[in-house]
Order: C-alpha cells, then sequence, then structure tokens
C-alpha cells in the first residue's frame, strides 16, 4: 500500500526526469572536473553540463557528489 | 591546501617512483582519511571503516595512474575514487539484508486517500484522476524489470544494489528506471497532465 507520501514521490520522480546523455560511470569519472569548476565558480563546459544534468537525474550519483563535496571540504581545509 | 599544478605533477612523479612511492602513499593516506573521516563518520561509517576504504583506495590508485588525465588536481582524483570505493561499501553493509519487492505487485500498487487534508473536491478529484492513470501506465507501459526497479530505488535501495540483486549493473539499471519515467512521464503528458499540473496537484 502507497500512502501519500510514497504517491507524492513516485509523481516527483517520474515528473522531474529530463533526457540523459551519459551513465552513471561516465558521471562519476567526471566529478573531479565538475567539483572543481564549481568549487572555483567557472562556467561549465557541455561535457560538464551533461554530467551536471545527469547528477539532477539520478539520485545515487547525487548523493555521492555530495558525499565527495563534503571530503573535498575536509582536505582543503587544511 | 590549495594543490598547484606542479604539486599535482609531482604527486604523480612519486608514486612512479619505487624510491619515493612509501613516503607519497603515507602522505595520500592521510589526505584521504581526512576527507573519508568528514564524509562517512557522521553517517555511521567509523574509524576502521575509514582506513579499510583508505587502504583500498591507495591500491587502486597504483592500478589507475596511468589513466589520471591531469584535467583535475590529483587529489581531487584520489579522493573521487575514495569517495566512490567508500560510498559502495557503504551501501553493500546497509542494504546486505535489504530484499526487492516489485511496483507492479498488487499489494503496492494500492494508493490510500484516507486523512486527506484540506484539499477541495475538485483537487482531491484531479489527484484520484492522476493516480489512476499513472496506475494504468504502469501496469501497461512497464516491463516486470522496470517495475521492480523503480519500486526498489523509491524504497532507497541504491543502483548498485538492485543491480546486484538482478544480476545487472549499475549503468544499465539507471538506464532502466531513466527510461520508465520518461516512459510514465510521456504517458501522463499524453493524458493531458503536464509535468507542472502534476507537481502542482500533489503540492
Ligand atoms: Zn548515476
Amino acid at each position: 500500500m502507497l500512502n501519500k507520501e510514497q504517491i507524492t514521490t513516485l509523481l516527483q520522480f517520474v515528473a522531474s526526469v529530463t533526457p540523459d546523455k551519459i551513465s552513471c560511470d561516465a558521471c562519476l569519472d567526471l566529478v573531479p572536473e565538475l567539483a572543481e569548476s564549481q568549487l572555483g565558480n567557472r562556467p561549465l563546459t557541455e561535457v560538464l553540463e551533461d554530467v551536471q544534468n545527469h547528477i539532477d537525474n539520478c539520485p545515487c550519483c547525487a548523493k555521492e557528489y555530495e558525499t565527495f563535496l563534503e571530503a573535498l571540504h575536509a582536505i582543503a581545509e587544511e | 591546501m590549495v594543490e598547484s599544478e606542479a604539486q599535482t605533477d609531482e604527486w604523480v612523479l612519486r608514486l612512479r617512483d619505487t624510491q619515493l612511492q612509501g613516503a607519497a602513499l603515507q602522505e595520500l593516506r592521510k589526505v584521504l582519511l581526512r576527507g573519508l573521516s568528514r564524509a562517512f563518520n557522521g553517517k555511521g561509517g567509523g574509524e576502521s571503516f575509514c582506513e579499510d576504504v583508505a587502504q583500498d583506495t591507495l591500491i587502486r590508485i597504483l592500478e589507475k595512474l596511468d589513466q589520471f588525465s591531469g584535467r583535475s588536481k590529483f587529489t581531487t582524483w584520489a579522493m573521487s575514487i575514495a569517495v566512490r570505493i567508500g560510498t559502495s561499501q557503504f551501501r553493500r553493509k546497509m542494504f546486505k539484508d535489504v530484499s526487492i519487492n516489485s511496483l507492479g505487485d498488487e499489494e503496492n500498487m494500492k494508493f490510500e486517500f484516507a486523512d486527506e487534508d484540506q484539499v477541495s473536491p475538485e483537487d482531491l478529484e484531479d489527484r484520484r484522476s492522476i493516480v489512476e492513470t499513472l496506475r494504468s501506465l504502469i501496469e501497461t507501459s512497464l516491463t516486470d524489470k522496470q517495475k521492480q526497479a523503480t519500486q526498489a530505488i523509491l524504497g532507497g535501495m541504491p543502483v548498485e544494489e538492485i543491480a546486484s540483486r538482478t544480476d545487472s549493473n549499475r549503468n544499465a539499471v539507471y538506464k532502466l528506471i531513466h527510461d520508465a519515467r520518461m516512459r510514465l512521464k510521456q504517458g501522463l503528458e499524453s493524458s493531458g497532465y503536464s509535468a507542472e499540473d502534476v507537481l502542482s496537484a500533489f503540492a
């Protein structure tokens, strides 16, 4: 039985999807470049735009990217 | 600590040099541990978890050193490998005893509308109609594998864990779910419900 919250999650998951050109592996290979561009406030190249778009579509890569940024902040502090 | 280009080159040179490799690995291990502790300690990955991940990462980095493109700083690249290994081990640990069931299972396809909050009869009718459309789209346009994978990811199971339970891989499972979402979204649109309609009806 799905309750209202679960139905809403499912509908949001469906309604928010956009076309995605790349795979999880391709995304994870390029996150170092994405992170440095974003942390350095540099404009994203077309490929990095695709990586960001994948992250917006993929909850697993999104969580992993968030974890990666936390780790990068920790090593930048030294 | 902002790493310069020269420092990036130096990491690679030292790790390739048998004389200098030991000290470089020690140093890199400390950097990785700092990042891993911040990233995983709060989530329940303790010190020994981070130590193991750092160790596995150093091995992987030596194997993959030739693939380092230099398009990012060396420590950023190394940290990305550590987080990838850590995340995957952490997810395996978290989901080890969780099995998956399917969105197509009859029990899972029942929608509960009891205790509706302050919603007008028209809005409630909209909701019912969207959900009914979605239910029939799931039934008619998704494969069994898509129903199963979509249910699992909604339950919080990561794609690589779904992959390991269905003899697949992360890329293939992601694509399966992404195709299912696109199909449902297009189906809703063909039935007259745009993404905005759907989101606002359930806001
Ligand atoms: Zn992904």
